[in-house]
């Protein structure tokens, strides 16, 4: 069932209140048929406010201490308001703090006619207190327990929402990377030695211009150079139309910084940035997107540096203001903590240090080793 | 003092206002049957008439809280406990000034021997706090000011009639007598029996704080919904 928004009450607040309302009435209906003298209105009244300021004030102690002192003082002027004590009582005890109703108990027992059923009401009020205490005591655990599963709830529908937009984008990455790679290869490789095979053909018809080949064989030789040169063309166009127009790797990220406009950042990068994985440079490109983010909206930073270290066996990233702090400190949140899950599951490590004037992110990643690689 | 003094204007906006509150309780005091008390009846009845105004008055915060004005002074540097003091104290200053010119106009008509100006003017005082807080709490009570204005008048009259304001308490059965005094009405009306017959006296001032005491009381059941 959906519960209101506006609910103001849950159960046991009610419960606790209908126990106070109860408890006091009990008391009226005892003052009428007992005395009915003026002085039970005022104790009434002075429990009505006791009561009223521990719905309000409920961690106030001294409010217990005024209570008990106010019946016990009224003991000394009607002896038989001891059974309102009770409700001291059973507040201390709800409170968890017992002691503080004590100073009133001393006073009152001077003053109080003691029976065997008063006791018998103030232990009985002292452990109503202590139930309803314990129920309270339950309904914060599991209130807590349910935020807290909400919350993880919560980050894992959004993980989940992140990993499948991640993973269309992986794949695009690499079909893109892999065209580059094609594009790249094609021009390296076949691209040139066709075009030395052109520029030989070209020579060797200069050469044989004179020579005593017959027309059909200069005709059919015309049709070969025509047609290596026709390949060359193709290539040269499939290579150009191969070649991604989208940023890739290293050179996203400077795009990502050439953008930032807001504050100067200073990207260095050490190391050969062709062995980084292509989900590694997303990693990277949604770190770099976070820490700009945080240090644009926690800090008054003038300069932010950002540094790329790339080792054959690990990648380490960093990124950090200039010092420069706004004096409130940011609080880990979503991008942050699915950042971490994200090097996490990579194998690596990532951190974030907020100390006072200081913001920088760090996360380490392991490469993968090449092939006949030695130390 | 902002919300002070807006109390005072708003107040006396319109000219219903005015006549509610200042030509009423003049009018009554020229009411001058003697039925059981040797005190014009003008002043019991204008006990009944405290109870009135205050609920007009008290209804400025039930007007500020439905037309989501509280809403905007929490946006203000105003403090929930701020507004409602100093709505309180305008209240009281009002009702003060209402008393006093009550009271003066008696004293110039019947004679300061019939009146106790002093002590009349404490026991209508504590008893204007007392139903300011009633005001309070019963507002708090409902969403719409309408609903609870409506019921208001049959409530007070029956406050008014329970707690001996239009007739001798001694004619209703004992266990009435008694339960009566959970009341503001009855020690009002008892107040001005102390008045007549023991003037100022340590029952005199009990009476008082019982009063004071209502008032608190019905101040903090009623604020917190309202400022909450």
């Amino acid at each position: 069932m959906v519960r209101k928004e506006t609910q103001k009450y849950d159960s046991l607040t009610l419960q606790l209140n209908l126990t106070r309302v109860c408890g006091l009435i009990l008391l009226g209906v005892h003052w009428m048929i007992t005395s009915g003298k003026s002085t039970g209105m005022l104790l009434l009244l002075g429990l009505l406010i006791f009561l009223t300021l521990c719905q309000y004030l409920p961690n106030n102690p001294w409010i217990l201490l005024g209570g008990g002192i106010f019946v016990g003082c009224l003991g000394f002027i009607v002896p038989t308001v001891a059974i309102s004590f009770s409700i001291p009582v059973f507040e201390g005890f709800l409170r968890n703090k017992p002691f503080w109703i004590l100073p009133g108990f001393f006073l009152g027992y001077f003053g109080w006619e003691i029976n065997l059923t008063l006791i018998f009401i103030l232990i009985f009020a002292g452990l109503l207190g202590r139930l309803h205490k314990t129920a309270r005591q339950e309904k914060d655990y599991y209130k807590y327990q349910w935020d807290r599963e909400r919350r993880s709830r919560y980050e894992t529908e959004g993980l989940n929402e992140e990993l499948l937009s991640l993973r269309q984008e992986v794949i695009e990455m690499t079909e893109l990377s892999e065209r580059n790679r094609i594009a790249q290869q094609l021009h390296d490789d076949v691209g040139h030695e066709l075009t030395g095979a052109v520029l030989g053909l070209q020579a060797f018809r200069s050469m044989m211009e004179d020579g005593r080949l017959q027309p059909s064989e200069k005709e059919l030789f015309n049709k070969i150079v025509e047609r290596v040169n026709n390949s060359s063309w193709i290539l040269r166009e499939t290579v150009h139309n191969m070649k991604p127009y989208v940023l890739l790797g290293i050179e996203n990220l400077n795009l990502l910084i050439k953008d930032f406009k807001d504050i100067p950042v200073n990207f260095k990068v050490f190391g050969n940035t062709e062995k980084v994985p292509m989900h590694y440079w997303i990693l990277l490109r949604t770190a770099l997107k976070e820490g700009l983010t945080n240090v644009l909206r926690h800090s008054k930073a003038s300069r932010v540096l950002a540094q790329l270290d790339i080792t054959p066996s690990v990648l380490r990233f960093s990124l950090e203001n200039d010092g420069i702090a706004l004096g409130r400190f940011f609080e880990e949140g979503m991008g942050i903590r699915s950042l971490r899950q994200r090097t996490k599951a990579y194998g690596g490590t990532f951190s974030v240090v907020k100390e006072k004037e200081h913001f920088r992110l760090v996360i380490v990643l392991p490469l993968p080793k090449e092939e006949g690689y030695h130390e | 003092m902002i919300i002070f003094k807006y109390v005072f204007k708003r107040t006396i906006r319109s000219k219903l206002d005015i006549l509610m509150i200042l030509l009423l309780p003049v009018l009554l005091v020229f009411i001058s049957t003697e039925p059981w008390l040797p005190i014009p009846l003008g002043f019991q009845l204008y006990g009944i008439l405290i109870l009135f105004i205050s609920s007009k008055l008290c209804r400025i915060m039930m007007e500020d809280r439905e037309k989501k004005v509280v809403l905007r002074i929490s946006a203000a540097p105003i403090t929930p406990l701020r507004y409602l003091v100093e709505n309180l104290l305008a209240y009281t200053v009002i009702l003060g000034a209402i008393n006093g010119v009550v009271i003066t106009i008696g004293v110039f008509k019947y004679g300061i021997q019939n009146i106790y100006p002093l002590e009349m003017f404490l026991l209508l005082t504590a008893f204007s706090f007392a139903s300011i807080g009633l005001s309070i709490a019963w507002y708090s009570l409902f969403r719409s000011s309408d609903t609870a204005y409506s019921i208001l008048s049959g409530l007070y009259m029956s406050l008014a009639m329970l707690g001996g304001m239009l007739w001798p308490i001694e004619i209703m059965p004992d266990i009435i007598q008694r339960m009566v005094q959970i009341l503001p009405t009855y020690w009002f009306a008892l107040g001005m029996r102390e008045i007549v017959f023991e003037g100022f006296s340590k029952e005199f001032v009990f009476i008082l704080g019982i009063l004071i005491l209502f008032s608190i009381a019905f101040t903090l059941l009623g604020s917190r919904r309202r400022l909450g």
